[in-house]
């Protein structure tokens, strides 16, 4: 497991650049913009997507973890109503939203507790994954 | 000639509904005396609850409909336990937690209703009441539970089990348990005799004492919810259920430590622990448990002549090569509970096994899931207990991760709002 908060797992040159969340929430301010440029700073400094590589859960293992959170968001992050949509969300949020949870930066009742399951790799790997999922 | 491309679309042929009538004649029209006879394979499942429904579903739609599975139930359709309890509190009917598998039929599935007579591991082979034995490549057993009524032998025949009811698999018994709810006096006992763990759903039983207390609040306050545990304290969710009892149902809810049912008195009325008795106006004995029976017939039952053992990384019996266990009929892994979500959750492990395995691809080695488990503790609130759980390679089990997982700061209706949407989203994932 990464110990490392900024692990350059983040910005793995697979997966969609940095841009405004999608989702509507008005809640891209300075803060993540700042978070943002200290993950593509720490991810530069590392230098290395092999390395990320070589930490990050395989395509298997990620889709694998994501269809446990199916439970309550649906398949595929697709939720029926009443949990918050996963699916086409962006990454960037996703991967905010999780640390935040994960560090009790984030008012829950639950996800405080699941998040904490999971290493920085998984969590940003989920992230991805669910990003590039469509909402049927 | 070994072409990727050609192979895809051959198979994405079948997968389109050319059926396995059609296989024969595709094969010998395109295939290759390199390419194996037989390009897809077939999976049968039995049993289709949260387990069974789900793991044909994902073995369809991981392997991209390559292939073939079919889903065996005697129920002509799926009900829910989860939320059952809410059936006896009135606030849901069982109509709303029945759904069919229509949805799963369209994702090719071949859904079945018969029973399961037998397995013949050898030759690969289920047998059925009403069809033809049927041929698979790889099995999944996932039968449920079964009661153990010899150990409390007044319950061990037909007319008792019409008398006092466990409730225990949704359906019928639900519903005749709340009609005798309704039935009883005002001033009654409700008795509920709860076994020692391992038992299907931890907090379940703590739930329906609360939801049978919940519906006499309203009906008939003067009747009375006595719990007999078979256990040295509340099982799951302890200081929650503690909580909502006093804070709800102070004077209706009696809870009995140590109290394991030995037998039932059914004329009389009375269940009978090691050392008291209990006389009720309702009884509801929930048995001890064990793995359902089709698993017992095919021999996978491993650990203590009452669950069947499993590699968890693949769901794998370790008694039988090419079978599957899953759900509650499987030796949990140290704090794992026997719980639906936990059921779909051994469901999607054992069907990306199951597609790797089939496609000669790699497992994955290290599975990790998540149980959420919410409880009801009255129409308006509810509470969860979580945990995540990641292969161990030294224990080999899924364990809980340390630090992960929790329950409710409090109850709440926020969460009985999640309770329901976990509910809608489950069944989705699970049916459709």
């Amino acid at each position: 497991m990464s110990g490392n908060d900024l692990t350059p797992a983040v910005v793995r040159a697979d997966t969609p650049q940095a841009s405004a969340p999608p989702d509507g929430s008005a809640d891209t301010n300075i803060k993540e913009e700042k978070m943002l440029k200290n993950l593509f700073l720490a991810a530069c400094l590392a230098g290395a997507p092999l390395v990320a590589a070589a930490q990050a859960p395989t395509a298997q293992e990620t889709r694998d973890y994501a269809a446990s959170c199916a439970i309550c968001h649906g398949t595929n992050g697709a939720s029926t109503g009443g949990m918050p949509v996963l699916a086409g969300q962006s990454r960037e949020t996703l991967i905010r939203h999780l640390r935040d949870f994960r560090d009790g930066k984030r008012p829950a009742t639950i996800m405080h507790q699941i998040a904490k399951g999971y290493s920085d790799a998984q969590l940003d790997a989920l992230a991805g994954f669910f990003a590039t999922q469509k909402l049927k | 000639m070994r072409n990727d491309f050609s192979r895809r679309d051959f198979i994405k042929l079948i997968g389109a509904g050319a059926g396995t009538a059609a296989l024969p004649a595709l094969l010998s029209g395109c295939a290759t005396p390199s390419e194996p006879a037989k390009p897809v394979g077939r999976v049968i499942v039995i049993g289709a609850g949260y387990g069974g429904a789900t793991a044909a579903k994902y073995i369809r739609m991981w392997s991209e409909r390559r292939i073939e599975v079919f889903l065996i139930d005697r129920n002509p359709q799926f009900v829910s336990c989860p939320l059952s309890n809410l059936v006896l509190g009135g606030s849901r009917t069982i109509e709303s937690l029945t759904i069919g598998y229509d949805k799963l039929r369209e994702r090719g599935v071949q859904v079945i209703r018969d029973e399961v007579t037998g397995v013949n591991l050898e030759r690969k082979r289920v047998q059925l009441k009403r069809i033809e034995d049927l041929p698979y490549d790889r099995l999944v057993v996932a039968p449920g539970i079964d009661f153990m009524f010899e150990q409390i032998p007044g319950l061990n025949n037909p007319d008792a089990q019409k008398m006092v009811l466990h409730a225990w698999k949704a359906g019928p018994e639900t519903v005749a348990l709340r009609k005798q709810l309704e039935a009883m006096p005002d001033g009654g006992i409700y008795v509920l005799s709860i076994p020692k763990v391992p038992y299907r759903c931890p907090p379940g039983p703590y739930e329906r004492a609360s939801q049978v207390a919940f519906y006499f609040k309203q009906a008939k306050p003067k009747s009375k919810v006595l719990i007999l545990d078979g256990n040295e304290d509340i099982v799951s969710k302890k200081g929650l259920f503690l909580a909502a009892w006093n804070d709800l149902y102070k004077g209706i809810i009696e809870y009995r430590p140590n109290q394991e049912a030995k037998d039932v008195d059914v004329k009389g009325m009375t269940v009978k622990t090691e050392f008291d008795s209990f006389k009720g106006n309702v009884l509801n004995i929930v048995p001890p448990q064990k793995a359902g029976l089709i698993a017992q017939q095919a021999k996978l039952i491993t650990a203590n002549n009452r669950w069947c053992g499993v590699n968890w990384q693949t769901m794998e019996s370790v008694a039988a090569p090419g079978v599957h266990v899953i759900g509650d009929a499987t030796l949990s892994g140290p704090g794992m509970p026997k719980s639906g979500s936990m059921a779909n959750n051994h469901a999607k492990i054992c069907a990306s096994a199951v597609v790797a395995l089939m496609t000669g691809q790699p497992t994955n080695p290290m599975p990790i899931i998540n149980n959420t488990c919410y409880s009801y503790v009255s129409d308006k609130e509810a509470m969860h207990v979580t945990g995540v759980y990641r292969y161990d390679a030294a224990q080999k089990v899924v364990a809980p991760v340390p630090g992960a997982g929790g329950v409710s700061a409090q109850r709440s209706e926020l969460e009985k709002g999640f309770a329901d949407a976990w509910a809608a989203n489950i069944w989705a994932d699970t049916l459709s």
